[in-house]
């Protein structure tokens, strides 16, 4: 025994406090985990209670709201349970918080009223702002998309100073919630924006717009001219979702447009809103255009909007002249698709060399 | 007693939905989170009212709408809650067999009424 | 004079390596840990519920190579077809199957040839047919019959057919959670500053877990103790190394069974190579250099999401060949891009990522066993200082059970699928066991991958599949 010691102390050199250092810390791992597991399942059996008397309020509220004057005394009670579970603890507040906006995104009418008058009068949207304050940009994430689902209109200054915040992410989610917080304007936040447009983000905004009443569509056209080229792209494609048919002069302008991504945009616009005045100018960017991938979206514009008489002969030109598969490709799909017998005589004249590619067509789904 | 099913992820809907019809004596009320849980619930279980919401994990709301109509065959009427915007998808919903259908967000009132037309009908 | 210089050399080597290997693994290891964190704290704000009702949604092909799969092949497909994305399809690539699989799909999705042509981008053996569902509720699946090729081909003539964006190959047999593709999609819509090209996903191991209708219902601690040390092992590899690969953009291996690539770059790059092992790491590094040659930024993402879970081999037999094919596959990839080590231009790729493949995946085992050998002839020279040698031993272990943990740590912090507590103290022990156990078979493999590869083995090894048993409810 004494000389295993002595062997120890000797002997402690850098090696053996590594060992030390790994096994202790797998040992405080495996014991924090434990400990971790063991306190949030007694939290959880003690939070129970609490939760079900909250799900319970939330419920007579949301449900009974629109008889309101029939079920006053039980709404009151709830209120003010709601009211005690609140106060006790910040957890307690931000589970009625995240039933509630449950509750909101999912109701209309009086229901979500009451639910607003709710979070107001219980003092929630002060758990909400606080989270602004938070040093975490996850927090302060959760914090905006809070007000804006509660339409808290009074808290819009605090909202805007994050459309300059360090966290990308914060940025855009505070665009997207200004759409929903300023319909008179709801794309007020685009005016400035120097980020490139994400396609996440134009999932969100689209998503969002969706839900305003058709006369709070804003009109796209007023940023045809904005300096970033990927605002512009996405205004114009919105404009022609939106049908937004006064906005086609000025996508007609567009179509020229010297980056390729705008133009491209432009002239896929006017196939969506079917512009037929269009077409001349369709056709001249077609003979003028470098870039396939808007030669070939020209093609299938004309083939929506274009006059058939006049193009058929020209087209079957370009078909024998055209050394490019994918302008190729188009071309012989606009021939199908414009007229049945036609298209047969076609393809059996003029294709015999290129069979294959007609038959990809026909299996082409899009197509059918 | 008439039994209604109830699917949607949304756990603060559904239990809120739940209330509603319980609170108007519609019958007992059975909540289930996906689509697999509903098929299940759907193949042990007669429901005489389905309400489903069209995304949810595992099993669409459309394929739910199928897979009454065409595997158990029944005439069980289906309301589909979906979000606003999405017009094919609710045309779709009809042709596949769905009776009636409520766009998020909706009031409560509009619920019960559209089930108690259903479930009287 | 001269022995002890030379053993003064090799024991320098040995202690270097593996300090330089155990720095290297610490800083991945806080990366992380870091980035699991991270990434928890994002997935609190993000509704991955709007992008299923938007038109904005990238388009998807699955696409699932299947060989003799017959045994469970419908079941498979059915969860295939029941993942939560609107704009996707499910391509089955039957791989020239010589069982009844092509029968067994016809028979339960009402499926119909379809007049097809294909623009072969990549070359690929002949496709035989193109099928489709005349039942208007599958429209999402198709089915190529072709000529057997290999796992590679078939993929690739699953590219050539796809006319969606994004392209996500999986292994037919695993099972993909619902919100897969929601998941995996978010990387590619939401970068900003870089264009994505592909993004990896977890494997996890599913030996033991209750599974109905290709649906995991239950996550469960393995039984079979050799699937048990690869629940680990997974962990570490998944949770900890690809993370931090991913945050310093290095990563060049995403495994085959879930990934996710931009269609048209993967195509571009020339698709799946049919001549090597390692044609999922190799397809990732030449997207890499191609995208280099083309001067773009790009980047290769990665989740850290449980999102698939597969069967883990549980015999020595065929693990051993698996294992054996990693390491034939992990050489072949370095060999064909040697141009890469230690290129500035490749960036991170070329400086960080490659030589540390070469350096301590591929070389890793070898050392090992040559350090081994060392050991024994200097015991059996009588040359080893006993007390010092012992320390080194106690810290190579404790430090493989630390990494282990901080694996755990990362899962609970995460994830926390293994929920139960017995299940947690099993996964000590099996760490506390696995550096005896487990470890030195897996070099074992390795050294016999090279051994094999050295004497001109090809073929992927005989892979026998039980296919999950049904659990009756």
């Amino acid at each position: 025994m004494e000389t295993l010691s002595t062997i120890w102390r000797e002997s402690t050199s850098y090696y053996e406090l590594c060992a030390l250092f790994f096994a202790g810390s797998s040992g405080l791992i495996i014991l924090g985990i434990t400990l971790n597991r063991q306190v949030s399942r007694w939290k959880r059996s003690k939070l129970l209670r609490p939760h079900n008397l909250i799900k319970n309020s939330l419920n007579t509220i949301a449900a009974l709201a629109p008889d309101i004057e029939e079920y006053a005394t039980e709404i009151q009670e709830a209120q003010q349970h709601l009211q005690q579970v609140t106060q006790r603890s910040p957890g307690l507040a931000q589970f009625v918080i995240d039933r509630l906006i449950e509750l909101h995104k999912n109701l209309s009418g009086i229901s979500a009223r009451v639910l607003k008058k709710v979070y107001d009068d219980l003092h929630l949207y002060r758990v909400s702002k606080q989270k602004l304050m938070n040093g975490n940009y996850a927090t302060v994430i959760k914090g905006i998309q809070e007000l804006a689902e509660m339409r808290r209109h009074e808290d819009i200054e605090s909202i805007v100073g994050f459309l300059d915040y360090y966290h990308e992410l914060v940025r855009l989610e505070t665009r997207v919630a200004l759409i929903s917080l300023i319909p008179e304007d709801p794309l007020i936040c685009l005016k400035s924006m120097k980020d490139p447009l994400t396609k996440w983000e134009e999932i969100l905004i689209y998503n969002k717009l969706r839900k305003l009443s058709p006369e709070q569509v804003p009109a796209f056209k007023a940023y045809f001219d904005h300096t970033n080229p990927t605002v512009i792209c996405y205004c114009i494609n919105m404009a022609a979702r939106f049908l937004q048919y006064d906005a086609i002069d000025l996508m007609t302008r567009l179509i020229f447009h010297k980056n390729d991504a705008i133009s491209w945009q432009a002239v896929n616009a006017l196939k969506m809103l079917e512009a037929d005045q269009a077409a001349n100018f369709i056709l001249l960017l077609l003979q003028k255009t470098k870039s396939i991938k808007v030669r070939v979206e020209c093609i299938e514009c004309l083939a929506q909007i274009g006059d058939t008489k006049k193009l058929a002969p020209l087209f079957r030109k370009a078909i024998d002249k055209n050394k490019n598969s994918a302008v190729t490709k188009t071309l012989s799909k606009v021939f199908v698709n414009w007229d049945k017998s036609g298209a047969k005589k076609l393809s059996e004249t003029r294709f015999k060399g290129k069979s294959k590619l007609m038959v990809s067509h026909f299996s082409n789904s899009l197509i059918h | 007693m008439k039994k209604i099913l109830v699917c949607d992820d949304d756990e603060a809907l559904i239990s809120m939905i739940r209330f509603k019809l319980s609170k108007e004596n519609y019958g007992e009320v059975v909540k289930v989170a996906d689509g697999r849980e509903a098929m299940h619930e759907l193949i042990y279980h007669d429901f005489d009212m389905i309400i489903t919401d069209i995304h949810m994990p595992y099993f669409s709301g459309l394929e739910l709408v199928t897979f009454v109509r065409e595997k158990l065959g029944d005439k069980t009427p289906i309301i589909v809650l979906s979000v606003e915007g999405i017009e094919n998808t609710v045309t779709e919903a009809f042709q596949l067999g769905a009776d009636d259908f409520i766009s998020k967000p909706f009031s409560p009132n509009e619920l019960s009424m559209r089930v108690k037309r259903l479930l009287s009908a | 004079m001269f022995i002890e210089y030379f053993i003064l050399i090799l024991n320098h080597f040995f202690i270097i390596y593996a300090i330089s290997i155990t720095s290297i693994y610490f800083v991945l290891t806080i990366i992380s840990l870091i980035e699991v964190l991270n990434y928890r704290d994002t997935k609190k704000f993000i509704n991955y519920k709007e992008l299923l009702s938007s038109p904005f949604a990238p388009t998807i092909s699955l696409i699932a190579p299947a060989y003799n799969e017959g045994l469970s092949i419908v079941e498979n497909i059915r969860s295939l077809l029941s993942i939560q994305y609107n704009a996707y399809e499910v391509i089955i690539v039957n791989d020239g199957s010589t069982d009844d699989s092509i029968e067994k799909m016809k028979a339960n999705f009402s499926l119909e040839k379809v007049p097809f042509f294909v623009d072969e981008k990549i070359k690929t053996q002949k496709i035989k047919a193109i099928y489709k569902s005349t039942n208007k509720a599958l429209h999402r699946l198709l089915v190529i019959d072709k000529e057997n090729g290999g796992k590679a081909d078939a993929l690739n003539a699953g590219l050539n057919v796809s006319s969606k964006d994004l392209v996500t190959c999986i292994d037919v047999d695993c099972i993909i959670e619902p919100e897969a593709l929601l998941h995996l999609v978010m990387p590619f819509v939401a970068d900003s500053k870089k264009e994505v090209i592909a993004c990896g996903g977890v494997i996890r191991v599913a030996n033991d877990c209750a599974v109905q209708d290709g649906r995991l219902l239950g996550v469960r601690f393995p039984k079979s103790s050799l699937a048990r040390f690869q629940v680990l092992e997974y962990l570490r590899a998944f949770l900890l190394g690809r993370m931090a690969w991913a945050k310093i953009n290095g990563l060049i291996l995403i495994s085959g069974a879930l990934g996710m690539f931009d269609r048209k770059i993967a195509v571009a790059a020339g698709g799946y190579n049919t001549q090597t092992v390692g044609e999922d790491m190799e397809l990732v590094v030449r997207m890499r250099s191609y995208m280099t040659s083309q001067k773009k930024n790009y980047k290769v993402a990665y989740i850290p999401d449980p999102l698939c879970w597969t069967e883990v081999p549980e015999t020595h037999q065929v693990l051993g060949n698996q294992r054996n094919r990693w390491t034939r596959g992990t050489i072949e990839v370095l060999k064909l891009h040697k141009a890469m080590f230690l290129n500035r231009k490749y960036g991170v790729m070329g400086l960080i990522s490659y030589p540390f493949w070469f350096l301590f995946e591929w070389l890793a085992p070898i050392i090992e066993a040559l350090g081994v050998i060392y050991f024994l002839i200097l015991v059996v020279a009588g040359q080893v200082f006993w007390s010092s040698a012992l320390t080194l031993i106690l810290v190579a272990y404790t430090l493989s059970i630390f990494f282990s943990l901080c694996a755990l740590l990362a899962e609970e912090l995460s994830f926390a699928k293994y929920e139960k507590k017995s299940d947690l103290w099993k996964m000590f022990i099996t760490a506390m066991l696995e550096p005896i156990l487990y470890h030195p078979k897996t070099v074992y493999w390795s050294l016999k991958g090279n051994y094999d590869l050295l004497m001109g083995k090809k073929s992927w090894g005989k892979m026998v599949r039980t296919g999950f048993k049904k659990t009756q409810s």
